[in-house]
């Protein structure tokens, strides 16, 4: 049997810890710490050196933001911002901080699950809830995971899917414009989000541009 | 005599009247500060708790493993419920103090109002932001006045175009908002019946010092500039 994913979770409320905690813990996943504040999270995550940290962000003391500047100055790395907030700018300085994937607290837990999996494989991930707006933000912020890794090789055909993923085009448009059946596309989409490492459209987007294989107007 | 008389009951109506003008504006000043800080406890006090509880009781019936086709429906209704709620929370909450004002300022909170706007409704919104060093008790106002005229313009102006600028020059801050939507009579903005949101842009304005230019006629779009001296 695989060892379980090790778990801390921050959250200054108990409810939502305690419904978190319950939810989470299964065969493949332990919670091994709780904390309600940032600072209870830095002293946790030190003594228990976890897989994965899935924290809030507006907590009272130190914050999330801050809490998560301090874990990545200390190499954790596999950080995961769970946040009531929609406010964008707010997801945005916690990826720039150092977190590698963020959640809307109201995802069905099998998103949760899902998150925690993908960031303890070092695989940043973007909450489904992700619209354009924020997948903008995310394309001109600080944040970018991919830039000390080497990038897979994709052919000019690769190229021209990907950019009219980026432009939300569906395998059936995409199919059209570049005169080729929908489920050949769809073959060409299964091998770049396998080799990009990502999971939806947006994860392509955000590598696209991070790697400077879409460009987008500037708003 | 009469005209020594005469001239001091005049200097001392003027001065009674400045002074209740200082007092009035203190007094504007005072209720909106109270105002706008409670709108921010609240709006805080929706997020936090009530927000982040609804979320916890979602994650709670998620637990629950339903035994038969009814027991699931009635779950996933009640989930969906959830959804909604929080959904409207929030709105209401970023309506009545949006927190990215106080973490990140007034340009990141107009910047997420105007997409706010432009995603609910269809008109297009060009954004210039050029100014800096505005204190954060002058943002909220700003930010007010902001709100409003892009409220209106979104309910009343049917317009395809808005624009929304805001500059410095030299020691002042220049507002422009305009539209090409139908515009409306500006009696209905200098007249003192103006609706309470009309009202609210003046009132606010004042507390700023500022000065409105309206531009607008009846089909031809509106056209708002408003002077700011720092």
């Amino acid at each position: 049997m695989h060892e379980k994913i090790r778990v801390v979770i921050a959250d200054d409320h108990d409810i939502y810890r305690d419904g978190l905690q319950l939810l989470l813990n299964s065969n493949e996943i332990e919670v091994v710490a709780e904390a309600s504040n940032g600072r209870q999270l830095l002293t946790e995550v030190r003594k228990y050196k976890p897989d994965v940290i899935l924290t809030d962000l507006i907590m009272s003391g130190v914050s999330g933001i801050e809490a998560i500047k301090e874990l990545k100055k200390e190499n954790f790395e596999r950080i995961i911002a769970i946040s009531f907030f929609d406010s964008d700018t707010l997801i945005v300085e916690a990826l720039e901080a150092g977190a590698i994937g963020y959640l809307h607290k109201n995802v069905q837990k099998e998103e949760i699950i899902e998150a925690i999996k993908d960031v303890n494989n070092f695989r940043p991930y973007y909450c489904k809830a992700t619209d354009r707006k924020l997948a903008r933000l995310i394309y001109k912020s600080q944040f970018n995971p991919y830039a000390s890794k080497t990038m897979p090789l994709f052919s000019q055909q690769d190229i021209e899917i990907i950019r009219l993923i980026c432009q939300e085009k569906s395998s059936e448009e995409i199919g059209r414009i570049l005169n080729m059946g929908a489920r050949t596309v769809e073959g060409h989409r299964a091998k770049i989000v396998q080799k990009m490492n990502v999971r939806t459209p947006v994860g392509v987007a955000i590598y696209a541009v991070k790697n400077n294989l879409f460009f987008i107007d500037p708003i | 005599m009469l005209l020594i008389l005469v001239i001091f009951f005049v200097a001392t109506i003027l001065k009674y009247h400045r002074r209740k003008v200082a007092f009035n504006l203190e007094k504007l000043k005072a209720d909106f500060g109270q105002l706008d800080q409670e709108r921010e406890r609240i709006a805080a006090d929706l997020h936090d708790d009530l927000g982040s509880v609804l979320s916890a009781v979602k994650l709670h019936l998620q637990r629950v493993e339903a035994r038969d086709e009814k027991s699931n429906a009635i779950l996933r209704f009640s989930e969906d419920q959830l959804d909604k709620s929080v959904n409207t929370l929030r709105r209401i909450a970023f309506n009545m103090m949006p927190g990215v004002l106080h973490r990140k300022g007034l340009e990141e909170a107009l910047k997420e109002l105007i997409n706010l706007m432009a995603d609910a409704s269809a008109i297009a919104v060009n954004v210039q932001y050029k100014a800096d060093g505005i204190s954060h008790a002058n943002a909220i106002h700003i930010y007010r006045i902001a709100q409003e005229m892009m409220h209106n313009i979104v309910k009343h102006s049917k317009a395809t175009r808005a624009s929304f600028s805001i500059s410095k020059i030299k020691n002042r801050v220049e507002l422009r908002i305009a539209d090409n939507g139908i515009g409306f009579d500006e009696k209905l903005f200098i007249n003192k019946s103006a609706g309470l949101g009309m009202r609210n842009i003046k009132a606010r304005a004042e507390v700023l010092k500022a000065k409105i230019s309206l531009a607008t006629l009846p089909g031809k779009g509106t056209h708002f500039l408003i002077k700011i001296p720092l």
